[in-house]
């Protein structure tokens, strides 16, 4: 295999959001599986800028710039998945909820998903609880991830996690929560069915939950 | 076959397992001595209606009597049980307890009232996108704007009118209303506001979805409340008809009605809230099982005529299903007893399959040796069949139909004159299918269309069951044993099977199925969601054989049961005794454990249950911990620790005071945490045994 899947993860980690999207073609050009761009190209300099952000070798501005390059790369990729990848993983609701304004990690996650071949329904921030379930009643998704950055806004999860379940649909759907302040023990505790403390994760937490459904 | 061998031929082995078989300490004491307080239990099974005459302190049963249930009205055969106790001193008697299958048995057969359930503030397009209207009760449904929020907060004002409106014009149609808010855990304001209302308009009963439930699950709250309310006038009747019934026989005693956990509760309590006596049944055995071995912690197996119920005691308390119980196709939010129910029993219809496989159950039927005892007729054909020249030997030659419930088969059946010639025929006495066929001039039984007929109970069938087995096996002599042997001899001839061991190999076989409901039970206590409810796929069963069978050369697979296995149910000295060394357990054989559910039924403790619930409201630009309590108005505090504080003390008070109406005279009260998304539930529970009532 060429270096061009090397050379797309360190243009991701450096954020290079120029020169991604020719990468990109070339490496679709040379015939490499849309499957092993994802993998071994963007999601494995995805995964460098998670665990470099995570210890503080990276600042947010940073992580900026790569999900910049990744969000390049994906308007090359993503037209490519609809015929040879499945791209019925799963549906996908994202959402950061009400009260809260942070995106960064949201969208990540909602690339990543995306990436491994999920429809992603990605509502925005500042959502609210019924806004949430007439959503989830909308678009019917099997998986349904939930961002909170402020310790104030994480009780909107709990409270999330009861209107699904006064609405009577609390098992047509798995759910994920994610954010700085919270927890394995906390999602645990509120009734969550996973956690992930990164995008990648997500991925396979999310995964792991609809095989096991 | 190895396990036959250490099932039925090592005797000294098993006694030396068995904890104790309990026996009478004393003579059997028929007579009620003054200064001891006497209790009368009462049990209507799917078959029989037990009841008991019970020295409370000593644990004795002073007399028993057992009668058919009479489904049409329970109360008939509880009143034959009562008298059958032939008790001498009704004065005595300080406590009446029943547990009945009355509410299972309506909601299965359909016998409620017409009921109508009004949702206030329900998202109809989402409970029709997803189909959830198939889980209400009735049909009759009606959407009103109203309800609460996920904060307890109204979210659109509540159309009284409109369902004022309704009630007027549809009253007449319907015997009882439903009402169910959405978010009414959190705050039941427009369920009360539509109750006073409703009281202004008809006299028609209503129950609030709140009162009943506070899982936060709208569907299921309304299913309980609409299940409730079809069941209220239902269970009205059958409690005056227990009444007027102790009134006759002079008991003077309170009446406890027991709950699908095993607990007692007053009458009043129960006609208010009936939903709550589901599975009060096989909950009765098991503290039954409990209080006559005092075991605190055990597995007990009920074996009954038609299936055998398993439960389990910790520490005193059964485990209950905390999701809610299942009744029929209906999910309620009931936290009935967690039960297993194997539907294998005594009176299971043993058929053969093909191969040298035997299926026993689902069906029941009649042992043969037990038709054959009551009709002399029934034995004689029975007993003249060696006779019968082989090429005329029929399988239908050992199955028999009798008229159970005769009817008047012209209003029953109209123009169908092949039921109203069935009828004729059968009401000379209990005749084998090979007679009817030849005299209905038919081939083959579906010709007779008779399965409704069998359905409602108005045919009975006889044939070979695990009854016959035990007397055939000369473990069981209370019936026509020589019936059972002629016919198992003719069965096994037919069939292709060795009469001399098929006895045997069918019984171990049982034991083996009912060893793995058992353990399949107790492997879901702790991993209930994620296995499923029959053990599955190859390596799965290969385990379960190798541990029942216990025959592979080169692995010795055993499992083990932490706790100790009690029998109850008149078979089952014999099959719980054996499934219990499967499990490598002590086994538990109780005295009177034929009618433990009797026992049970007056038994258990009082249980009386208060909950707070509270929860984070934004109010102006602060937040607030809203404590609700039913009958209370809601309290709201800055600080959680102090909102628990309250809510505790409020709670345990209550529950208290509830306990001690109930009778119970120094309820202990315990009070337990947990959280549900984003609401904290505090739950106070008092209990305590029924005081028994003054000496008359």
């Amino acid at each position: 295999m060429s270096n061009i899947l090397g050379k797309m993860a360190e243009a991701i980690i450096e954020g290079d959001a120029d020169s991604i999207k020719d990468m990109a073609q070339k490496a679709v050009d040379e015939g490499i599986s849309i499957q092993d761009i994802m993998d071994k190209g963007l999601l494995a300099g995805m995964d460098v800028v998670g665990q470099r952000f995570k210890v503080g070798d990276m600042f947010i501005p940073e992580v900026l710039s790569s999900a910049d390059t990744m969000k390049n790369a994906m308007e090359i990729i993503r037209p490519l998945m609809t015929e040879g990848e499945s791209t019925n993983a799963g549906k996908l609701l994202i959402l950061t909820v009400k009260g809260d304004l942070h995106d960064i990690g949201k969208n990540l996650v909602g690339m990543m998903f995306e990436g491994a071949g999920f429809e992603v329904i990605d509502m925005g921030i500042d959502i609210s609880v019924e806004d949430t379930v007439n959503a989830v009643k909308e678009h019917k998704p099997n998986l349904v991830a939930l961002s909170a950055l402020l310790t104030t806004t994480m009780p909107k999860m709990p409270e999330t996690i009861n209107a699904l379940k006064e609405a009577g649909i609390r098992d047509q759907v798995k759910l994920l929560v994610g954010g700085a302040p919270v927890t394995r023990a906390w999602a645990e505790e509120i009734g969550a069915d996973g956690y992930a403390s990164n995008a990648a994760a997500a991925v396979d937490m999310g995964k792991e939950l609809l095989s096991a459904a | 076959m190895i396990c036959s061998e250490s099932l039925f031929g090592d005797q000294k082995n098993m006694e030396q397992r068995d904890i104790i078989e309990l026996s009478s300490r004393k003579r059997d004491e028929k007579i009620m001595r003054a200064g001891r307080d006497y209790v009368v239990g009462i049990d209507t099974g799917g078959t029989f209606t037990d009841g008991v005459l019970l020295d409370y302190y000593s644990r004795d049963v002073i007399n028993s009597c057992k009668t058919l249930t009479t489904r049409e009205d329970l109360s008939i055969g509880i009143i034959k049980a009562l008298t059958g106790l032939n008790i001498e001193n009704p004065s005595r008697i300080r406590l009446v307890g029943i547990s009945s299958t009355l509410a299972t048995n309506s909601i299965a057969e359909n016998r409620v009232m017409e009921t109508a359930l009004l949702l206030v503030g329900y998202d109809r397009e989402l409970i029709e996108t997803y189909h959830l209207e198939a889980k209400f009760p009735t049909k009759n449904i009606a959407y009103f704007a109203g309800g609460h929020t996920s904060q307890g907060e109204e979210k659109e004002a509540l159309d009284i009118a409109g369902i004022c409106q309704w009630v007027e014009t549809n009253r007449n149609k319907v015997d009882a209303l439903a009402i169910s808010s959405y978010f009414s855990p959190l705050n039941p304001s427009h369920e009360e506001e539509v109750f006073a209302a409703i009281q202004g308009i008809c006299s028609l009963p209503v129950v609030l979805g709140h009162q009943l439930s506070t899982k936060i699950d709208s569907i299921s709250r309304a299913t309980t409340a609409c299940l409730n309310a079809s069941l209220v006038a239902v269970m009205q009747g059958f409690i005056q008809a227990v009444q007027t019934a102790l009134e006759k026989e002079k008991i003077s005693a309170p009446l406890m009605i027991v709950k699908g956990d095993g607990s007692l509760m007053p009458y009043d309590v129960a006609t208010a809230k009936p939903v709550e006596t589901i599975l009060s049944g096989p909950a009765a055995s098991a503290i039954g099982g409990r209080f006559l071995s005092g075991n605190d912690s055990a597995v007990v197996v009920d074996v009954g005529g038609t299936t055998t119920d398993i439960a389990l005691i910790e520490n005193g308390q059964m485990t209950i299903s905390t999701g809610g119980t299942r009744v029929g196709n209906v999910q309620t939010a009931v936290k009935a007893a967690r039960i297993r129910t194997a539907c294998i029993g005594c009176d299971s219809r043993i058929s053969f399959d093909k191969g040298k496989t035997v299926k026993v159950g689902p069906d029941r039927v009649v042992p043969l040796c037990r038709l054959a005892a009551l009709f002399p007729s029934v034995e004689k054909q029975i007993s003249a069949l060696p006779d019968k020249h082989v090429l005329d030997w029929l399988p239908t030659d050992i199955e028999y139909w009798f008229l159970y419930k005769d009817v008047d088969c012209s209003s029953h059946f109209g123009t169908d004159t092949r039921h109203a010639e069935l009828f004729d025929l059968l009401r000379q006495g209990p005749l084998s299918v090979t007679h009817i066929l030849k005299h209905m001039k038919v081939n083959h039984i579906v010709q007779l269309n008779a399965a409704a007929l069998i359905e409602k109970r108005l045919i009975e069938r006889a044939y070979l069951t695990p009854t016959d087995l035990l007397h055939v096996i000369g473990h069981m002599n209370q019936w026509n044993a020589k019936v059972a042997r002629i016919a198992l001899q003719r069965a096994c001839e037919m069939h292709d099977r060795n009469p001399e061991t098929f006895a045997q190999e069918t019984l171990s076989h049982i034991v083996h199925r009912m060893a793995e409901e058992v353990m399949t039970f107790l492997a879901r206590q702790q991993e209930g969601q994620n296995l499923p409810e029959e053990i599955d796929d190859k390596w799965g069963r290969w385990f379960i054989n190798e541990m029942l069978t216990d025959g592979n050369p080169y692995l010795s697979v055993s499992t083990a049961s932490r706790f100790p296995v009690i029998g109850i149910g008149a078979p089952a000295g014999y099959f719980v005794r054996r499934l219990a060394r499967c499990l490598n357990a002590p086994f538990v054989l109780p005295k009177s454990a034929a009618v433990a559910n009797a026992v049970g039924a007056v038994a258990g403790s009082v249980c009386m249950d208060e909950e707070a619930r509270i929860f984070l409201k934004e109010i102006d630009n602060s937040e607030r911990f809203v404590v609700q309590i039913d009958g209370r108005p809601p309290q709201s505090f800055e600080e959680k620790d102090d909102a628990k504080r309250y809510a505790q003390k409020i709670v345990s008070d209550m529950a208290k005071e509830a306990a001690i109406v109930a009778g119970v005279i120094s309820p202990q009260v315990a009070v337990q945490e947990s959280v549900d998304g984003s609401v904290l539930r505090l739950v106070a529970r008092a209990l305590g045994n029924p005081s028994l009532g003054p000496s008359v």
